[in-house]
């Protein structure tokens, strides 16, 4: 993971990104263990509708990486992340827990 | 029934618990069983949307039964996640599963069936991996679980057509996912179900045509006159009363040659089109397509079918839903040649009529080992043309098939481009890796 993914999922966001009001815009990053990749994904929701999840991006690289990469996602964007598959495991910073509550499907 | 010399094979049918939907889940780090999500596609020509996969949780919410339905029919509730399609995931995700399979059957035991159910014969194999039949189904519903992180159902049978149905009618509904049928148990397990269409080759024609017959379940099926089925139905009606007995001889490992196969394309245009100018485009662009694919595959066609769908207005207005035309041409794969029979096709037929649905098949395939010379066109001209078409195959073929296309696709109506990157009319997912 390193810039240019970085590039990629700004350039992804932006399209889809319309500023409504009453609606929720967040980013999903999935540990996803059978690739052995990160998933990003943008999900945004009107209040009181269906859910909508958009695929991003699926990249490879350690916890460090991905902490480069959000942090440089953050340059862009204040959107508020939810992390999924991460249960247990923690930032290689702040040993901060990385997901502190279970998506409900998961 | 006497059953000492029908074939007793193991054959496991297998398929992915809704698949697509599965998928997508487990991208999202979310288990698909517990998951609430569709999958829909919202191409233009989908009329606001076509809903391609369910989760289960979402079928048992919402009561939504049949996949492919509108986006009209799915509530509007906050729990419910929609994700766009990705078929070029799911086509990875299918090759994947088949190399899990082929751990378990030799490759001529191994039939893929569709995109996400798969045919195994495991006669030959099943003691090295387990106890007893199921238990190497539950082995390889764990080993798709474990490096996939997706859930299998599995139908088991002594032959393909019992396999099948142990899946569709039972595995789908049992907590441990797998479905038993065998000789010994189809009066109980086949001669029970009372809704024909539940079987596999039964659809709604078939069941009309066989209600008038006064059959109205798996058991009077059974027990009906075969010689009446047959004169009635012909040989559908002989295969399907062997069906409601659990025979079936076929054997997977001697594959039937198919004969010739058909190329063609078909597409459902996003709005009515009315105008000539507009409905002749899109005519030559699926021309050109069905045209590169014969090249493709070093094929020449002798014969060309057009059909088309009329609009649901037309089609009230005009009682018939659309027309079709098919004529025998001069062996070919040239853009030209075949969209200069398919607009005479078109233009024979059509009466202005609003239409919706366009279709272009060939037929009488040979092999492209020549090319028929036209005599009234100078030579220089005729190879000219073909090897242009072979440089602009191999420009696509390379760069894709945006990177040249005709200035044609650029009017309104065009669809080509729009089309490209699509699988199977949705979206393929390529850009997203």
């Amino acid at each position: 993971m390193d810039r240019r993914d970085v590039d990629l999922i700004v350039a992804r966001i932006q399209p889809l990104f319309a500023q409504r009001r009453n609606t929720r815009y967040w980013l999903l990053i999935a540990n996803d263990p059978y690739d052995h990749a990160i998933n990003f994904f943008f999900n945004q929701q009107s209040l009181g509708h269906r859910l909508k999840s958009t695929p991003l991006h699926s990249a490879t690289g350690d916890l460090s990486e991905l902490e480069q990469v959000i942090s440089a996602l953050g340059q862009h964007f204040q959107f508020s992340i939810e992390y999924t598959g991460f249960t247990g495991m923690r930032w290689p910073s702040t040993w901060h827990l990385i997901e502190k509550k279970k998506e409900s499907g998961e | 029934m006497v059953y000492e010399k029908e074939p007793r094979r193991v054959v496991f049918m297998i398929d992915n618990k809704s698949f697509y939907a599965s998928v997508e889940s487990v991208m999202r780090g979310l288990n698909p069983l517990k998951s609430i999500l569709v999958v829909m596609s919202e191409q233009a020509n989908t009329n606001g949307g076509l809903i391609l996969a369910t989760s289960p949780e979402a079928k048992r919410l919402y009561g939504l039964k049949a996949n492919v339905s509108r986006q009209r029919d799915l509530p509007d509730e906050a729990h419910l996640w929609v994700v766009p399609p990705r078929m070029n995931l799911y086509i990875k995700r299918n090759l994947q599963i088949n190399d899990i399979f082929r751990r378990f059957v030799a490759d001529e035991d191994l039939w893929p069936y569709s995109i996400d159910e798969s045919l195994l014969d495991l006669t030959k194999s099943w003691q090295l991996f387990g106890d007893s039949p199921r238990a190497v189904a539950e082995k390889i519903q764990r080993t798709v679980r474990r490096e996939l992180g997706l859930y299998t159902t599995v139908g088991i049978g002594e032959n393909p057509v019992q396999a099948k149905i142990a899946l569709d009618v039972y595995a789908k509904h049992t907590p441990d996912l797998i479905g038993e049928i065998t000789y010994r148990t189809v009066p109980e397990k086949i001669w029970s179900i009372t809704n024909l269409t539940d079987v596999w080759g039964i659809a709604d024609r078939t069941a009309r045509h066989l209600n008038k017959l006064d059959i109205h379940d798996m058991d009077e099926l059974a027990h009906a006159d075969p010689y009446l089925l047959k004169q009635e139905l012909g040989i559908i009606g002989t295969q399907l009363f062997a069906l409601s007995w659990g025979i079936d001889r076929s054997k997977l490992s001697q594959r039937v040659p198919t004969r010739s196969a058909s190329i063609g394309n078909s597409q459902v245009l996003p709005r009515d089109y009315a105008l000539q100018s507009e409905i002749e485009l899109v005519i030559k662009e699926i021309g050109e397509q069905v045209a590169a694919r014969l090249r493709h595959h070093h094929k020449q066609a002798g014969s060309l079918s057009l059909g088309i769908g009329f609009s649901y207005a037309a089609s009230e207005e005009d009682g018939r839903g659309g027309f079709n035309g098919s004529m025998r041409i001069a062996p070919t794969n040239r853009n030209d040649a075949i969209n200069a029979a398919l607009l005479q096709l078109f233009r024979a037929r059509w009466e202005g009529q609003v239409i919706r649905n366009i279709a272009v098949y060939t037929g009488r395939l040979s092999p492209d080992t020549g090319e028929q010379l036209d005599l009234f066109e100078p030579l220089p001209s005729q190879l000219h043309r073909t090897d242009l078409a072979r440089t602009v195959d191999q420009i696509r073929e390379r760069f894709g098939f945006t990177a040249l296309v005709y200035a044609k696709s650029k009017l309104r109506g065009g669809t080509a481009i729009q089309r490209a990157s699509l699988v199977g009319g949705h979206n393929g997912g390529n850009s997203y890796e």
